[in-house]
């Protein structure tokens, strides 16, 4: 499976992630571990590196995959990750993740908009805490 | 806080509530001194809208005073009265810098239902349901705003609440709406629906060159008010045969520009009208749009098909032969509101227009339920409610 995202911010501003990623790949893909079938809660994720170690441990957890690439005429960095369909942890991965009623795909697309919109405005759009009449 | 919350079909409550916190770093908490009902309130108030949930504090035109302002936010302070425009944007994506900031990708915290439904995610909107991200709106006391460097824009101490609440959308949604039809010297704009969005839009036709504005409604009011204070010749599409009239208005042409400020929820006794209120009562489509189908039947061939009103899903019977035929070109979607504020707000302050014209009714939040009711049944003369918090 894979999922694409552009994100608006030059590729030389992701050398250091993709750096940081090839580093923990080496140690870490030995022993994958099932996907941990939630997501950093948005207010965790105070700034760019927590958004990216969020995205990456879950790509690690299912020995998946990220690539960058220039996009056309300046209009930013193609952010590709790439994961086994069936996430490593296989059955256990997938229900954790649909009891959760999320997929491992759904997850992984979460990590990565968090992250692109953490490089981008600055913070992740959350209504979490905001009021709401009685139910 | 005071707020007004759905909580169904044709049930606003106001509700009390707790008052908005700062939830990122770059939110504002906006005191809010003047809030507005929408005609796109009225779609949710009648349950077309997809994705409310009971409690949803619903408005997105309000103004008011900063009261308090997020770590990271740099051009607001405390004490700064401001108005805030609907659409929720970053300033940083490649939409918001191109100037689409009703699309921006980073403001909706749903965007994976919206890319369910419509393959990609607009902006998030304050009020106004789950899809488009269910921020708390502004038909409240306080409302927390995000991204408050990028959207509100700073009001002169000498122009009123009335004269600037609707820089928040309807003065640009009119505007936009107009300027989509790209007039040239000698154009004729018709403009579907004389609710506060049509009237916007005949006033900047106007501004922005138009030879001649028609509008069509069948409201008697809101048809005087076109007249009076818009200048415009009038149809009434109850008494006449709409495309019929344009075309002889325009000297068998058709008008160069037609807009609709109308939406999902068109009127109309014509044989595909009363199919689309079947249809949209068992749930077989979810907009009606006859007010569309007539303004493409209408307009001049090459001409420009200008969709101010809101629509939600899917159509039925739509002549897209006509518009295909005359290599019609359509415009569309929620205003890029964050275009038009100095823009427009320079225009308030050269005295070429005051928005208050369209103002109706004045009431408090505890009346808004009364308001509600009476701006959907159009009793009382009523044509537009603003809200004192
Ligand atoms: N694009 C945007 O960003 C944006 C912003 C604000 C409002 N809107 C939309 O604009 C539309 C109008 O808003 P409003 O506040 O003026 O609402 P409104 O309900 O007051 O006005 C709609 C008017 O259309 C008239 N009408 C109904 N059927 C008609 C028909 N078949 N032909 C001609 N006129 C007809 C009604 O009598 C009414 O006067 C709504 O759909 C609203 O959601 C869009
Ligand atoms: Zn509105
Ligand atoms: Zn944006």
């Amino acid at each position: 499976m894979e999922k694409v995202m552009t994100i608006n911010r030059p590729p030389e501003d992701f050398a250091q992630f993709k750096q940081d990623f090839d580093d923990t790949y080496h140690i870490e893909v030995m022993m994958p571990t099932a996907p941990t079938g939630k997501t950093t809660p948005t207010q965790q994720i105070k700034n760019e590196w927590d958004a990216w170690h969020a995205l990456k441990e879950r790509l690690i957890a299912c020995a998946g995959n990220v690539q960058f690439a220039q996009a056309p005429n300046g209009r930013g960095t193609e952010v590709r990750v790439s994961f086994p369909y069936s996430a490593p942890g296989g059955m256990v991965g997938s229900m954790l993740a649909k009891a959760l009623d999320k997929s491992p795909e759904q997850w992984i697309t979460e990590d990565l908009r968090h992250f692109k919109e953490m490089m981008e405005a600055g913070e992740i759009a959350t209504i979490a805490g905001q009021p709401v009449g009685s139910k | 806080m005071k707020a007004i919350c759905w909580y169904g079909a044709h049930d606003m409550r106001v509700e009390n509530v707790p008052d908005p916190k700062i939830l990122n770093p770059h939110d504002a908490i906006v005191k809010i001194t003047l809030t507005a009902i929408c005609g796109s309130d009225l779609h949710c108030y009648d349950g077309y809208i997809p994705g409310f949930e009971k409690g949803d504090i619903i408005g997105h035109e309000f103004m008011g005073e900063v009261v308090e302002v997020g770590k990271e936010v740099t051009k607001l302070k405390k004490g700064d009265r401001v108005v805030v425009p609907f659409p929720i944007a970053c300033g940083k994506c490649f939409y918001c810098q191109k100037g689409l900031w009703s699309l921006c990708d980073n403001s909706n915290p749903n965007a994976a239902v919206a890319e369910m439904m419509y393959g990609y995610s607009a902006a998030g909107l304050y009020g106004y349901s789950h899809i488009y991200g269910g921020y708390a709106g502004g038909q409240a006391q306080y409302a927390r705003v995000p991204f408050a460097d990028v959207g509100p824009i700073k009001i002169p101490e000498e122009l009123t609440d009335e004269q600037v609440l609707f820089l928040s959308d309807i003065f640009p949604t009119g505007y936009q709406a107009a300027e989509s039809c790209d007039i040239q010297k000698g154009d004729i704009v018709a403009v579907w629906g004389c609710g506060p969005v049509g009237q916007f839009a005949i006033k900047s036709a106007y501004l922005l060159g138009a030879e001649r504005v028609i509008a069509i409604d069948r409201i008697p009011e809101r048809l005087n008010l076109a007249k009076e204070k818009g200048n415009a010749d009038v149809i009434n599409y109850e008494q006449a045969d709409v495309v019929e009239t344009l075309r002889a208005m325009t000297g068998g042409r058709g008008p160069d520009g037609c807009i609709d400020g109308v939406g999902l929820e068109a009127h109309g006794k014509t044989i595909d009208a009363m199919f689309d209120k079947v249809e949209q009562t068992l749930r077989m489509e979810s907009d009606r749009p006859t007010a569309l189908r007539q303004a493409i039947q209408a307009c001049r061939k090459g001409g420009v098909l200008s969709i101010a009103g809101v629509y939600g899903g899917l159509i039925d019977k739509f002549n897209l032969g006509a518009a295909f035929a005359k290599g019609l070109i359509f415009r569309m979607g929620q205003t890029h509101v964050h275009n038009y504020l100095r823009p427009l707000l320079e225009r308030i302050q050269h005295g070429e227009i005051d928005p208050s014209f369209i103002i109706t009714h004045r009431m408090g939040l505890e009346e808004a339920p009364h308001g509600y009711e009476i701006f959907k049944n159009k009793q009382d003369n009523c044509i537009k409610v603003v809200l004192k918090p």
